[in-house]
Parts: structure tokens; sequence; C-alpha cells
């Protein structure tokens, strides 16, 4: 596994709590600083605050759609390189819906482990 | 209301949105174990998590796949190393017998490949039960028809037979274990199975290899498909 040296922020749109804490209790190191919201409002806020290195998001969010989501989300000029990774339980069959946003990547939840994504993240960082 | 020969359209729906339910929990199973390093409780979420999907996508194939020229030698290298934890767990040895490269078939590649899976699933843990030297072979071969595509054990005793399988289908949806000698679970497993490949034209059918007893498929090659 790579290392990474500076600190980095990563902002983890997660709805179900347990998911969101078990992500950051296995995500968070040294290198990794983490950060979990549960609605698409409160993760423009987060970055607002605090720009992230990397977004983790799941596609099913309460009063959003994910991809209405990441619309506004590239609408920022300051966001839109920002590295996001669709990690979700919703099939996204169609690829081409998220090849349009920028740097994104899509991973099947129930295909994926935690050592995946850490992975996943890792590279997106490197 | 339509059947499909194992429940409703409204059964359907809500078991759809049962197994749509279901994946979270299992989720923050598979992801608290995986964080405690509970290998054995995570890779149980996991195949959970598969047979949910595999019967997610089975109902799809009452709508019919979209079908498409597919190497089944390729997808049998993808069961077996979906099932290759599953059988090392289960102290399970798996082979692969292919004898039928460089052809096509109709099919749809990810339904092909949770039907084998979800059988070579069954087939390991039933075999856990029975003492001795316990395997499963993934073959693909030549038939009369053209060729078939199944799963195969080495112990007798953990046997389907053509009895049992026909049997099971008269109980399906009425008995609580249609396949009474297998390990639980193993009807839905099958059954998904089945109505993955029936989605596919094709159907299950007790087969035997050598020495070997197992479900199979045959599947119709295309003769344009073959010369292409």
């Amino acid at each position: 596994m790579k290392t990474i040296h500076a600190l980095k922020h990563i902002l983890v749109v997660e709805p179900d709590i347990i998911q969101a804490r078990v992500m950051r209790e296995y995500l968070q190191n040294e290198s990794l600083s983490i950060q979990a919201v549960a609605t698409a409002q409160e993760a423009i806020a987060a970055a607002d605050v605090q720009l992230p290195d990397v977004v983790i998001m799941e596609l099913a969010l309460p009063a959003h759609n994910g991809i209405e989501f990441l619309h506004e989300f590239r609408s920022y000029a300051e966001w839109s390189d920002i590295p996001v990774l669709v990690f979700s339980l919703q099939h996204v069959h169609d690829s081409s819906v998220l090849g349009s946003l920028g740097r994104v990547s899509y991973l099947y939840k129930p295909q994926t482990s935690l050592a995946e994504l850490k992975q996943q993240v890792l590279d997106a960082l490197a | 209301m339509a059947k499909d020969g194992y429940g409703s359209v409204r059964e359907d729906s809500l078991f759809f949105a049962l197994a749509e339910d279901l994946k979270t929990p299992l989720l923050r199973i598979a992801y608290q174990a995986e964080l405690d390093s509970s290998a054995d409780i995570q890779s149980t979420a996991t195949d959970a998590l598969k047979l949910l999907d595999s019967y997610l996508l089975s109902l799809t194939s009452q709508a019919s796949f979209e079908l498409e020229p597919v190497n089944p030698s390729a997808v049998l290298f993808d069961v077996a190393h979906d099932l290759s934890a599953h059988a090392k767990r289960f102290d399970c040895q798996l082979r692969l017998h292919n004898n039928v490269s460089r052809v096509s078939a109709l099919l749809n590649r990810q339904a092909l490949l949770a039907a084998l899976t979800a059988i070579g699933t069954v087939f390991i843990e039933a075999q856990s039960i029975v003492g001795g030297k316990k395997g499963i072979e993934l073959a693909t071969y030549k038939t009369e028809q053209g060729i078939a595509i199944g799963v195969f054990h080495t112990q007798d005793s953990a046997g389907i037979t053509a009895q049992l399988l026909t049997r099971a289908r008269e109980h399906a949806g009425t008995a609580a274990r249609p396949f009474a000698g297998l390990a639980s679970g193993a009807s839905a497993q099958l059954f998904i199975a089945e109505r993955l490949l029936q989605g596919m034209q094709t159907t299950l059918r007790v087969a035997r290899r050598g020495e070997h007893n197992g479900l199979a498929a045959d599947l119709l090659l295309s003769s344009q498909l073959h010369l292409v």
C-alpha cells in the first residue's frame, strides 16, 4: 500500500451513520483525516470550510440525488478537479452518467471491501 | 396475477424491496467485521450480499436479459475466482475443466456468473457436512446439442439427483426446504440459479461427468458466432 506523507482530508458523504463511523475508523490514520457528513447540503458546507483532497460519496442521499449533488459540486471551479469516489449501494448501469462529471470512480459497495476502498483513496491521492 | 413458477408479481415486488433493504444491515456487518478483522463473519455477510444481488438479478430475468456473445470458458474462470475463498473456508478443492475454449454463446455474462457461483456455493456447503475429501469441479464440455457448462462434485452423499431436483421444483414455494437433503439455504440459491438460466433461454438439469454428479445448463451455440 502506498504511503501518503502530508495529512490529507477526506470528505465522506454517507447517510448511514453506522457505515460512516466504520469507514472513518478504518480509513483514519496519521496521514488521513476523515470528516463524515450525511447530506448533500452538509457536504457543500463542509467542503466550503475545508477543501477535501478526496470525496467519498453514496448516491442515495436524503432529499437529493447523488448525481444532482455531483453536478452542483463540480459547478464550483475550485472543486472541479477533486477526485470523487462514488461508493454506493446503487448500481450505475450507464457509466457515461458519471463520466461527464470529471474525476469520478464508481465502486459498488457489496463488491468492495474497506481495504479496496482505502487503496482507491490512496490511488486517487497519489 | 402473473406467475413465473416461483411467485406472483406482487410477491416479487415485496421481496425486491426486502432484498434491497437487507443490503444495508449486511453491509454494516461486513464492514464492522473487516474493521474487527473477523474474516469469517465478513465473508459470511459478503456471501449473503451476493445471494441478494443474484436474487435481484433473477427478477430482471423475468423481463429477459440482454444477451450478447460470451465465452463460457472466461466466465468459468471468473466463477472459480469468486468461489476460491469460499471453497478454501470449507476445505473444498476447486477444479476447472475447460474443454470448449474459443467458442461463444449468446448469454448474459453477469447472470451466468451469478448462476454458477450460486450452484458452486451450494455444492461447497453441501459437502461440508460429510467426511472425506471434498471437491467441486467447474466444467465446460461438448454435448450432442452444443456445449454445456456446469458444476460437479466428488461426494455422492452430498449429491443432487434428478429425482431430488424434480421433487424440489414441485415443492418450490410450498415447502420450507425443497432440497431437504442439502444444507439450509440451498433451495434459494438453486432456484435463483435456475431463474437466471431461464432468463437466458436455458435451464438447469442434473448431469453426470465421469464419476461426478452435478448440475449443468446446455448452451446452444450460434453457428454464426462460431464462425466469428
